[in-house]
């Protein structure tokens, strides 16, 4: 797979918040499993400490909701990992999000600008608006290609677009969707932060039409994210237009053996209907 | 998660009625009480959709005698991979926990050996330590060691809030082998 002048193993990456954010075990899951790639937990500059839990429920088949809330130790603790690591950064401001860039360009073959996460007030979601500001200071600064993830809004293809001609290499699309379940017993919130992201199963179909709707208009390269739990999730994804598939709920779900599995069943479609990767991207855009 | 329903409480010891898939020797679930928090604990036994669970804390106990309804997240963590003998070494109220773990060994006919003297060494191919102050390392032995007070966050594997030595209590554990 060839992608940023970089050939991959596989298009299959690990999206952000799912390796916890310790080098050690990012590279033992490198090793171990072979992704194309992995993408490191949505990194600060200072630690963040995550919220209360219940931060991360099963709530159906292969459907999750989670409010985490961007805790991790701060981007300063995490070292070069070895395989190719798509380093997420999210921040509070402007300033302190490119502060962030610059020390994820140490560690990183690329950046993603984590402006989508619902699960922090004034970080993720609530940055979104200040995209094409963000994108244009941070490409300004580093040399890696920088993404831009977004979540599966109304107007994702205004901000696609805000992202893109601010210089955006790529995106991913797309984060988690926020929603809330309500315990009728006790009449409370079951997740502490009352508030959380939908993830897996139920974001699956949300997300192809996102990815569909973006490439249609602009065919950049995408990271095709959300219920990829087979391998038929992931063709879905190429053929609206992803040039790269994230899995983050179907590893929780199923175990990172899920990786080689969806692989595996990649290239057993490609066999059988006599095409390459690239043929797949975007097929029913054209 | 699955939806639990409070069957009886005796004093720590409080049965759940909730389907989750059958759990192995050294698994752990967590109760979530919405409103007040998610806590880990081991599983004591879990027959025909009753879980039992030990709860030493007083607080939590209170909390669910107030509700009909309670969430249960798991079978989570690791099993233990039990050998044919067991050593178990623990003091008295560490060891009403391991409850399944003792039923286990015995319905398999296995070996077992409990200890209160943390210092005992023996013959047994698999050696259980409830407590990581006394972990130590026995020539060609597994040695598990339960990390019990470990803070926890997710408990799925995906925050590092748990890590250990380069392990992560919740998904490799809470019985991790040294
Ligand atoms: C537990 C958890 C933590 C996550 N943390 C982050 C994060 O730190 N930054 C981010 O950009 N996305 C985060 N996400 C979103 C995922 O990267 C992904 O975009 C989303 O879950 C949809 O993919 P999936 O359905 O394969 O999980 C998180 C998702 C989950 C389930
Ligand atoms: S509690 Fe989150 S990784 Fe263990």
């Amino acid at each position: 797979m060839n992608v940023f002048n970089r050939v991959l193993n596989n298009p299959i990456v690990v999206a952000s918040g799912i390796l916890p954010p310790v080098t050690k075990l990012m590279r033992d899951v490198c090793r171990k499993y072979a992704p194309g790639g992995i993408t490191t937990k949505s990194m600060t500059i200072e630690p963040l400490q995550p919220h209360q839990p219940p931060t991360l429920l099963q709530y159906d088949h292969d459907t999750y909701i989670n409010a985490i809330g961007l805790g991790n130790p701060g981007i300063k603790t995490l070292n070069k990992i070895g395989c190719f690591t798509i380093v997420s950064i999210a921040g509070n401001s402007v300033d302190n999000i490119t502060l962030t860039a610059r020390e994820a360009e140490r560690i990183g073959d690329a950046i993603e600008i984590n402006v989508s996460s619902p699960n922090r007030a004034g970080y993720g979601e609530s940055l979104s608006s200040h995209v094409s500001k963000i994108v244009k200071e941070i490409k300004g600064l580093v040399t890696v290609p920088v993404l831009v993830k977004l979540g599966p809004w109304e107007n994702i293809v205004d901000i696609s677009g805000k992202a893109l001609s601010a210089g955006a290499d790529g995106l991913t699309l797309t984060n988690t969707i926020k929603g809330m379940i309500i315990d009728v017993h006790s009449m409370k919130p079951i997740l502490s932060y009352k508030t959380g992201g939908i993830s897996g199963r139920a974001l699956h179909p949300i997300a192809v039409r996102a990815v569909y709707e973006v490439y249609k208009e602009y065919q950049p390269v995408i990271i095709g994210t959300g219920g990829v739990i087979s391998w038929e999730d992931a063709v879905e994804f190429m053929l609206a237009g992803a040039t790269l598939v994230g899995i983050g709920s179907g590893i929780i779900s199923k175990g990172f053996d899920v990786i080689r599995k969806v692989n595996q069943g990649i290239e057993e479609y490609l066999e059988s209907k006599g095409l390459k990767l690239k043929d797949l991207i975007g097929y029913i855009v054209r | 998660m699955r939806k639990g329903k409070i069957v009886t409480m005796d004093g720590e010891e409080v049965i759940i009625s909730v389907r989750i898939k059958s759990p192995r020797p050294g698994q752990f679930v967590t109760l979530i009480l919405p409103g007040i928090g998610e806590f880990p604990f081991l599983i004591a036994d879990y027959k025909k959709g009753n879980l039992k669970l030990k709860i030493h804390s007083r607080k939590i106990r209170e909390e669910i005698s107030n509700r009909k309804v309670v969430y249960i997240k798991g079978p989570l963590g690791s099993p233990i991979k039990i050998g044919r003998s067991v050593l178990l070494l623990g003091e008295n109220d560490s060891l009403s926990e391991l409850e399944f773990i003792i039923n286990y060994c015995k319905s398999k006919g296995i070996k077992l050996r409990i200890e209160n003297n943390m210092s005992v060494k023996g013959e047994e191919d698999t050696v259980i330590i409830t407590s990581p102050d006394y972990a130590r390392r026995a020539d060609r032995k597994r040695v598990y060691v339960y990390f019990r007070n470990v803070k926890m966050n997710c408990m799925l594997g995906v925050c590092g809030e748990c890590l250990v030595g380069g392990k992560l209590v919740c998904k490799d554990g809470p019985f991790l082998k040294i």
